[in-house]
């Protein structure tokens, strides 16, 4: 017999279906040895407890099983989810997102003022620098880049087209005292008509919107990092004037903010070629002015560069400071 | 097997109807228990009793006929024996004491293992097979499923299955022939000529 017919024979044995041959005969007994060596007739004792286990079980319900594997327990997660995570579980993951929310405001100098204040002057004592904070923001959260960016003083970059109302902004050229220009292309799609402006000792100077993903800058010192903004930003005007014994910095600086882009706020930042200051927030004066005085604890010289930015540093305008 | 009767059983069952759990009890317990027997559980009562609390938790979703639905019972016995034997690799053996003879020298660790084992002819014989000879002739003949089934159960190809079974049952014949004339137990074995 074949090894394939013999394996068919067997096969057909053990299943009850083959035929009753000399051979067959002598495997059965191999099979019937096996199957009533092995199998036999439950004590009934053991039979009546199993039975009122299984009623028991159906009475419960399925119980959650001790999850096993080799590398040790495991969590059912779709049993958590369904019984609702541990309180334990839940206090802990509340505390640490509300850690980070307070650790990310406080790193944007977002806290409320004297609660920024003293967190800056705590963290400052172990060497860790964050803002110490600066006039609330009277539209609610402050959606912004990074604080302490670079100063660009001459910039080249790619822009999105951005059109502007054609009759309601200021100037964007130079005023004819105007010490430093900033003077940045406007793409070829972009439309824009604007008036004159005012003759003031005043660099404006204007900027389209920057994705973040583009910026390039021909002479930054530093790199800059810029979170998204809506599109739409338009720095329109900036002046900045030396107070405060030259201590300060009055900037003013109208931006055109996009349709629905409430709740932002202008920032100012100074430097004069060196590193810049801290992120001062602007108090909005109207819906798309702001003013803002960045101080310092030298001397501001004449000739220093300021920064503001809406939403960060885009769209941001630099101008130098005047007396 | 139940046979006709079966639908109306599972009905019954899922009905929580105490006559049809006995019923399905009688019909699979034998087959379980000598599974994990021929597997070598220390306890197949045990995995018995798992597997039938299990079948009572699945049971409300089960559908299908009586084939189907032993190869789903086999499915969770063979899931339960394998937990058992990795529950009792990771236990200590203990023994049970009876009174103690000072004089009386104490076993040594075969003279245990060997009092602990089952040294039937047929045991002797399944633990010299290879794990997946002695899987496939416990699947097929103890517990009667078809080759699709066990295929389904071990993972392999139904012709892989119905080779194994010839030279898992070539083999066991040999044992058992050899076992006739050999009288003393043999310590468990994984070679085989496969």
């Amino acid at each position: 017999m074949s090894r394939s017919r013999r394996r068919a024979s067997i096969n057909d044995l053990i299943d009850g279906t083959g035929p009753p041959t000399p051979e067959a005969g002598a495997w059965a007994g191999t099979i019937d040895q096996l199957r009533t060596s092995l199998v036999s007739e439950p004590d009934p004792t053991v039979v009546e407890t199993h039975l009122a286990a299984m009623a028991e079980a159906y009475r419960t319900g399925p119980a959650p099983e001790p999850a096993r594997s080799r590398a040790g327990p495991s969590l059912d997660w779709r049993a958590l989810l369904r019984q609702g995570l541990p309180r334990r579980a839940f206090a802990g993951a509340l505390a640490a997102v509300v850690a980070v929310v307070l650790g990310t405001l406080a790193g944007y100098g977002d806290l409320p003022g004297p609660v920024q204040a003293t967190l800056a002057d705590a963290l400052g004592h172990v060497g860790i620098s964050i803002p110490r904070g600066g006039p609330p923001s009277a539209s609610g959260p402050t959606p912004r880049g990074t604080h302490g960016t670079t100063t660009t003083t001459t910039t080249s970059e790619p822009s999105p087209p951005t059109t502007l109302p054609p009759t309601t902004l200021p100037t964007t050229t130079e005023a004819p005292t105007t010490t430093t220009t900033t003077t940045r292309p406007v793409p070829s799609t972009t439309t824009t008509t604007r008036a004159q402006a005012p003759s003031t000792t005043t660099t404006t100077t204007t900027r389209p919107v920057v994705p973040p993903t583009t910026t390039t800058s021909s002479t930054t010192t530093t790199s800059t990092t810029i979170v998204p903004c809506p599109p739409g930003n338009t720095m329109v005007s900036l002046t900045a004037v030396l107070v405060d014994s030259g201590h300060g910095v009055l900037i003013t600086a109208t931006t055109r903010l996009p349709t629905g882009a409430s709740g932002m706020s202008s920032q100012v930042t100074w430097t004069n070629g060196g590193p810049q200051s801290a992120g001062t927030d602007m108090a909005p004066t109207s819906s798309t002015t702001f003013q803002g005085t960045a101080t310092s604890t030298q001397t501001i010289p004449l000739g220093a560069s300021v920064r503001v930015g809406v939403c960060g540093n885009d769209p941001g305008g630099s101008t130098t400071v005047t007396s | 097997m139940i046979g006709d009767p079966f639908a109306e059983t599972l009905r019954d069952a899922q009905a929580g109807k105490a006559a049809a759990f006995e019923t399905i009890y009688r019909d699979l317990a034998p087959q379980i228990g000598g599974f994990a027997r021929g597997r070598g559980v220390a306890d197949p009562e045990d995995v018995v009793s798992e597997t039938m609390i299990s079948l009572v938790n699945g049971l409300e979703s089960f559908t299908g006929d009586e084939a189907s639905f032993r190869s789903w019972v086999f499915t969770i016995a063979f899931r339960r024996v394998v937990d058992s034997q990795r529950r009792a690799g990771r236990q200590v053996p203990t023994q049970v004491l009876g009174p103690v003879d000072p004089a009386a020298p104490a076993p040594s660790p075969e003279e245990l293992l060997l009092a602990q084992a089952d040294d039937s002819p047929v045991m002797v014989a399944l633990r010299r097979l290879k794990p997946d000879q002695r899987d496939v002739l416990l699947l097929r003949i103890v517990a009667g499923l078809p080759v699709e089934e066990v295929s389904s159960i071990l993972g392999k190809r139904s012709s892989a299955v119905k080779m194994i079974q010839q030279r898992a049952l070539t083999r066991l014949r040999a044992e058992l022939g050899e076992s006739r004339t050999v009288s003393s137990p043999t310590l468990p074995s994984d070679s085989s000529d496969a």
